[in-house]
């Protein structure tokens, strides 16, 4: 008992002798925090009836008040560059010295044309020919001008806008592969896609 | 007299790797060359040349005394019928060319260059006047500057000239892709090119202003495949579809002379109307058309698969696909067929051998050759019997001479 009649005692001599630091009363801190408990919790309730007031009554409730998620909503450069990557992605070969579609490459023909069907907005998309390192490069030019065009032709088929198609040829001079091989060289017959700004 | 050349700058010098094919051996006059000062560098293209030229052989032998000096080397004077003094010293090459049997002096001439990048002209002009007057058939060819693109990545290629030999080399045009150049003039002052931007356009471009004048533009394609005066042969493609046209550069006006649902390209001037390439009958091939008549015919009946063609008065060069494999190595050759008197002659034997173009006076052919990874020119001297190559670590798309 006396020691802890001391013990107290040292504590308040050593409260008093530090007049000039503010007070700790754990007490209060206890007491502040329960308030700023209470407090929130008013603050939330209050949000709550807020936003309870902020609903539309029943005769508030028209079309006008309700925002439609489509398409339309979504701005025509992210829908270009969704449009632009899917394009990216495909490619028509061709066979040696050839320019008319092959059978095995119709699917992909067809899901192009389903893409640029489905795709809204105002946009063109440019065909570029291409050709391996065989032949005079003025010859291939024109075969890869013949291969855009054969694509052109058959994306039109399947129903896509012609006027938002327009075909060019790199002859040579655009190959995805420089190997003197015939996989590279059958990777650069092709026809490839871009989205044109 | 002296003898003046522009000025370039951002020069690139690569030395001629040099490899001779001759067909038929026949001994060629020996000219002796006493020289005084002479960079290795000029003696090694005046033999590059003599190689090239095959009227004239050179030895050399260096003498310690002037060139105006009497006759020096007496005893060996028998083996050869013309002696060459030279002298290089302060961009100034002189030169005095005896002939041993006369004693006599046939040309004494000073050339001058501003600096030493363009030497390769001064030795080319050299060549000229001892061609000259030794009474050989004319080699106007060597002084003309080759125009060519380089392919360096996908959508990029460079357009540069050089002289017959490569030992000269500047870039000209960069930047982009700039394909399928070709002398505007016989001068050799200017040049068209295809530049793809968007789509393709056709520039005149001056190479010692840098004067850059926008031509004509097109879809699809645009390429010059010949010129003639004020007259453009294009392979063009305005609706999506490659056919020859005419373009007159002064009317500024467009004619269209072929009408083909395949390909056409690669158009000529030849007598009273065209030479072209065309898959007509599906496969490439030439063929000729009467712009009078409008009479279509087949020119060449030897190979099957024709992919490019030059032509000269009545000598038409092919380069005819020999064979037709996707997957492994092809072949193409170089066929000369004179159109009046069926004459023909293969010009390469293996390999791929593509785009000849004939020199003006139709004496000497330039051709492609696909090396493994790498280009070669080609000088074919049709009267000599002799084809030269020159390497270059690049693979050019197209050129003009």
């Amino acid at each position: 008992m006396k020691k802890k009649l001391l013990l107290t005692a040292g504590i308040i001599a050593m409260m008093t002798g530090c007049a000039s630091q503010p007070q700790l009363d754990v007490n209060n801190v206890s007491q502040s925090k329960q308030d700023k408990k209470e407090v929130n919790i008013n603050k939330i309730q209050q949000k709550k009836e807020d936003i309870i007031s902020q609903e539309p009554t029943q005769t508030d409730l028209s079309d006008n008040t309700v925002v439609k998620v489509s398409e339309n909503s979504i701005p025509q450069n992210s829908l270009n560059q969704q449009l632009g990557a899917a394009l990216s992605a495909e490619v028509i070969h061709f066979d040696f010295d050839k320019y008319n579609i092959r059978s095995d490459q119709m699917p992909i023909v067809q899901r192009v044309a389903d893409l640029l069907k489905n795709s809204k907005g105002n946009f063109t998309v440019r065909i570029e020919g291409n050709c391996d390192e065989w032949g005079s490069d003025e010859y291939n030019y024109a075969l890869g001008l013949k291969r855009a065009k054969t694509l052109k032709q058959a994306l039109v088929d399947l129903g896509v806008d012609e006027n938002k198609l327009t075909i060019i040829s790199y002859g040579e001079s655009n190959p995805v592969c420089t190997a003197h091989t015939k996989s590279c060289w059958a990777k650069n017959r092709r026809d490839n896609f871009t989205l044109l700004p | 007299m002296k003898f003046l050349i522009f000025i370039f700058s951002f020069i690139y010098l690569v030395g001629a790797n040099l490899e001779v094919v001759k067909y038929v051996s026949h001994k060629n006059p020996k000219i002796l060359i006493e020289y005084n000062n002479l960079p290795i560098k000029i003696k090694k293209l005046l033999k590059v040349d003599s190689n090239i030229i095959a009227h004239y052989d050179f030895d050399f032998v260096h003498i310690e005394k002037s060139i105006k000096s009497i006759f020096v080397n007496k005893d060996i004077y028998k083996k050869y019928a013309y002696l060459l003094r030279l002298d290089f010293k302060d961009n100034k090459l002189t030169s005095i060319l005896y002939d041993l049997t006369t004693k006599k002096s046939m040309m004494y001439k000073v050339y001058k260059i501003d600096n030493m990048n363009i030497y390769p002209f001064m030795v080319h002009a050299l060549n000229y006047d001892i061609n000259t007057k030794l009474g050989f058939t004319p080699i106007d060819w060597i002084n003309r500057k080759i125009v060519y693109s380089i392919f360096l990545g996908p959508k990029s290629q460079s357009i540069f000239i050089s002289d017959i030999t490569l030992t000269y080399r500047k870039k000209i045009i960069s930047g982009g892709l700039n394909v399928f150049p070709k002398w505007a003039n016989k001068e050799q002052t200017e040049i068209f090119y295809t530049k793809i931007e968007k789509t393709p356009v056709l520039y005149k471009y001056n190479i010692f202003t840098g004067n850059k004048e926008r031509v004509l533009a097109s879809k699809g394609m645009l390429v010059v495949s010949d010129v003639k005066g004020n007259k453009l042969l294009l392979t063009l493609a305005p609706n999506d579809q490659p056919d020859i046209y005419e373009f007159d550069i002064t009317k500024h006006s467009l004619k269209r002379l072929t009408k083909f649902k395949g390909i056409d390209v690669n158009g000529k001037f030849y007598d009273t109307g065209i030479l072209f390439i065309s898959d007509r009958l599906g496969y490439p091939n030439v063929y000729q058309k009467n712009l009078t008549t409008e009479n279509i015919s087949k020119v060449i009946y030897h190979g099957k698969n024709h992919i490019a063609v030059t032509v000269n008065k009545d000598n038409i060069v092919v380069s005819s696909r020999e064979t037709n494999n996707a997957f492994d190595n092809n072949t193409f050759n170089l066929l000369l067929v004179n159109k009046k008197t069926n004459y023909v002659k293969r010009l390469t034997f293996g390999g791929k051998n593509m785009l000849p173009v004939f020199s003006p006076d139709g004496s000497t052919l330039l051709f492609l050759k696909e090396y493994k990874f790498h280009s070669k020119f080609g000088i074919i001297r049709l009267d000599e019997n002799k084809v030269i190559y020159f390497k270059i670590n690049r693979r050019i798309q197209s050129f003009d001479f």
